[in-house]
């Protein structure tokens, strides 16, 4: 997501649509756009710079001068490719996400019972949430019910009670329990 | 009196460099420059901290009792802040320029390009006669 982010942000500029503009026909050097964009040399070069941070201007040098110019790949590029090119970051990055709950969960229950609650946060988080699925939605717990049911899980239902009101995965109002969609 | 003359003058000037700044932020905001228009805004920033000044240093001024004496102080505490307030300017811009930072550098340059333009227009009119 970030690669489409940082190239339509940058595009979100007059000035740098401007450069681009000259840059598509041919590789010019600061002072040169700056004269034909009636900018300061040193607008133009920050621009430059902007743009080959979001890697869609490259520069090489040529005799005395810097010269700029566009990142063909980049323009060869339909806005289509750009955007599923991101999703499928996005669908590698959900991936990795579920090992890792799959990784906790493995490593934390023992044949549906915890063994112990983790130190860290993330994952406490993650074990949290796999009790959780114990709970139905729209349902109105007491107390009491609510510790028998993570009592099958592990002896400390205090401390998971607790931890469930404090991560949101549940509300609690007059002592009855509701679980957080 | 010399400051007096100077502080209309001086005023009247960056007055009228804020005028154009403001004028160009809402022009390149039509033109979706935002960038271009938050660098006119630093401009304004920078004079206006100097219009300050020059007013903090004339009030330190007429605490001397000769009307010379006060010339001297007045200019002396003046220039002093062409000194001071760029020093963290230029620390920054140095900083910038170890670490590639072009934002940074861009912008550390335009505030001292922006006060040594007011620096000079300042001692060119201190300099002027007003006989």
């Amino acid at each position: 997501m970030s690669d489409a982010v940082a190239v339509f942000k940058c595009l979100a500029d007059q000035s740098r649509i401007r450069i681009v503009t000259n840059l598509v026909k041919e590789p010019m050097y600061v002072e040169l756009l700056a004269k034909s964009l009636n900018l300061a040399p040193s607008t133009v070069s920050f621009h430059l710079k902007k743009l080959e941070a979001a890697g869609l201007v490259t520069s090489y040098k040529e005799q005395y001068y810097t010269m700029y110019k566009m990142n063909e790949d980049v323009l060869k590029q339909s806005l289509q490719s750009f955007i599923v090119a991101d999703n499928q970051a996005d669908d590698e990055e959900m991936k990795r996400k579920e090992a890792y709950r799959e990784k906790i969960i493995k490593n934390f229950f023992h044949y549906g019972k915890l063994k112990s609650i983790p130190v860290q946060r993330k994952k406490r988080l993650v074990i949290l949430e796999e009790i959780a699925k114990a709970f139905e939605f729209n349902h109105d717990y007491t107390e009491r019910e609510v510790n028998i049911i993570i009592a099958d899980f592990h002896d400390d239902f205090c401390t998971l009670r607790r931890e469930f009101i404090m991560e949101k995965l549940f509300e609690r109002e007059d002592s009855i329990y509701r679980r957080i969609k | 009196m010399k400051i007096l003359h100077v502080k209309e003058q001086l005023f009247h000037e960056i007055d009228m460099l804020i005028a154009t700044a403001k004028d160009n932020i809402n022009r390149y905001k039509v033109d979706d420059r935002k960038d271009e228009a938050i660098f006119e805004q630093i401009k304004i920033n920078v004079y206006e901290i100097f219009r300050k000044m020059f007013q903090v240093s004339e009030k330190k001024a007429l605490q001397e009792l000769a009307s010379v004496q006060q010339e001297v102080c007045f200019k002396t505490t003046y220039i002093n802040y062409f000194e001071i307030i760029p020093s963290n300017w230029f620390e920054s811009l140095e900083e910038a320029k170890a670490n590639n930072d072009y934002e940074v550098v861009h912008i550390e340059e335009m505030k001292i390009k922006t006060m040594t333009e007011i620096k000079t227009l300042f001692e060119d009119l201190w300099e002027a006669d007003y006989e």
